[in-house]
């Protein structure tokens, strides 16, 4: 497996880290259709789908988004056989999700809109926008880590991936986004003067 | 591994200033611009209305049925108004009388009867005057007090003076003289 600069990266589906029992026992009860568990289940992994969506769509409509996510896993976690495997299972929901709708997706809401209204927030989706332009494999972990506070062995472990995956991406992205705010620097000294 | 590589990886050790700043910036994405985040979906189960809710319901649906209920009742005992009713004829101009007393100041039931001919309401003329030689009562025209009233005129009041409510004596036999 390569890495999408073509650098090597480590086994993907390899997590070593053992079943969390209470996420198990969560899965299972939910799948029985206790509605507690899955609330549980919802509080426990919503930074993840979050992130995810984020990352695939940026931060328009994230909310509906998030909720047909949720909505979705509730009506299938009857059919999930492997508790261990639920965030895996979700981040793949979250990411059907956010094909879907790229499929028919309304335009994004342009930065200078919103730096009309809030001045943080501007900058953070221009950041954001400059993170989503990274491929996939970093963006996603670098959103979780740097927008939702999540460290690395919490991404691994909930979307089951090896934790040695994980950083590699992590550090490769974080490298390439210097790269580009770098990059942004420079133009931005050069436009100026 | 750098300092900046291990607070990427778990935020071990010092903070790397340049990730923290971005930490900062991008945080405010992390929570929704205007609302808090929803819930999980809501189970069906719990759409359903509470006990609380089902007894407000309950309470709702006996007003309203009351409601109907009184609004059918004083329809159907209003009587249905006849066109007269609905047009009220001009009242016949009637001067004003004053109500009759008796001779010891007691007001008397008025006689007058408002006949309904055609919506109209009409005064009965007040009673001629009686001829001379008899009883100059002007109660005279009262109703009789009882049916077997025969004979001289009773006054249903006892005046004194007038002939008592009693039964009357019976006429005393006069002898004949033929």
């Amino acid at each position: 497996m390569t890495s999408p600069d073509g650098a090597a990266l480590p086994p993907e589906e390899e997590s070593t880290e053992p079943p969390d029992p209470e996420l198990m026992a969560l899965v299972k009860a939910a799948r029985r259709g206790d509605r507690g568990s899955f609330a549980a289940l919802h509080a426990r992994h919503v930074r993840l789908v979050r992130g995810i969506l984020m990352a695939r769509g940026g931060t328009r409509d994230l909310d509906d988004r998030v909720q047909s996510v949720f909505a979705s896993a509730l009506e299938h976690v009857a059919e999930l056989r492997d508790p261990a495997a639920f965030g895996g299972w979700l981040a793949q929901i979250a990411r059907r999700e956010a094909t879907t709708r790229a499929g028919h997706a309304t335009e994004e809401l342009a930065v200078d809109e919103i730096a009309v209204v809030d001045r943080p927030r501007a900058e953070a989706e221009q950041l954001l926008a400059r993170i989503r332009s990274l491929p996939m494999a970093y963006a996603e972990p670098l959103i979780l880590r740097l927008v939702f506070g999540m460290t690395g062995p919490e991404v691994a472990r909930e979307l089951a991936l090896s934790p040695a995956y994980v950083r590699v991406n992590l550090h490769r992205g974080m490298t390439k986004l210097r790269e580009l705010l770098d990059l942004d620097g420079r133009d931005g000294r050069k436009g100026g003067t | 591994m750098s300092r900046a590589d291990e607070y990427l990886w778990d935020k071990s050790g010092a903070p790397d200033p340049e990730i923290a700043a971005l930490e900062r910036v991008l945080g405010v994405l992390a929570e929704p611009p205007e609302a808090p985040a929803r819930a999980a979906p809501a189970p069906k189960a719990e759409a359903r209305p509470s006990t609380g809710g089902r007894q407000v319901a309950y309470v709702a649906v006996a007003a309203t049925l009351a409601a109907v209920l009184a609004t059918l009742a004083y329809v159907s005992r209003r009587p249905s108004p006849t066109r007269a009713e609905a047009e009220p004829a001009p009242l016949a101009p009637v001067q004003p009388e004053p109500p009759p007393t008796s001779a010891a100041g007691r007001a008397l039931p008025d006689e007058s009867t408002g006949a309904r001919d055609g919506g109209a309401i009409t005064r009965r003329s007040p009673p001629s005057t009686p001829p001379s030689g008899s009883v100059k009562d002007p109660f005279a025209h009262a109703p009789p007090p009882a049916p077997a009233a025969t004979g001289a005129p009773k006054d249903p009041f006892g005046r004194p003076g007038a002939p008592s409510a009693a039964p009357p004596r019976a006429p005393a036999k006069e002898p004949k003289h033929r």
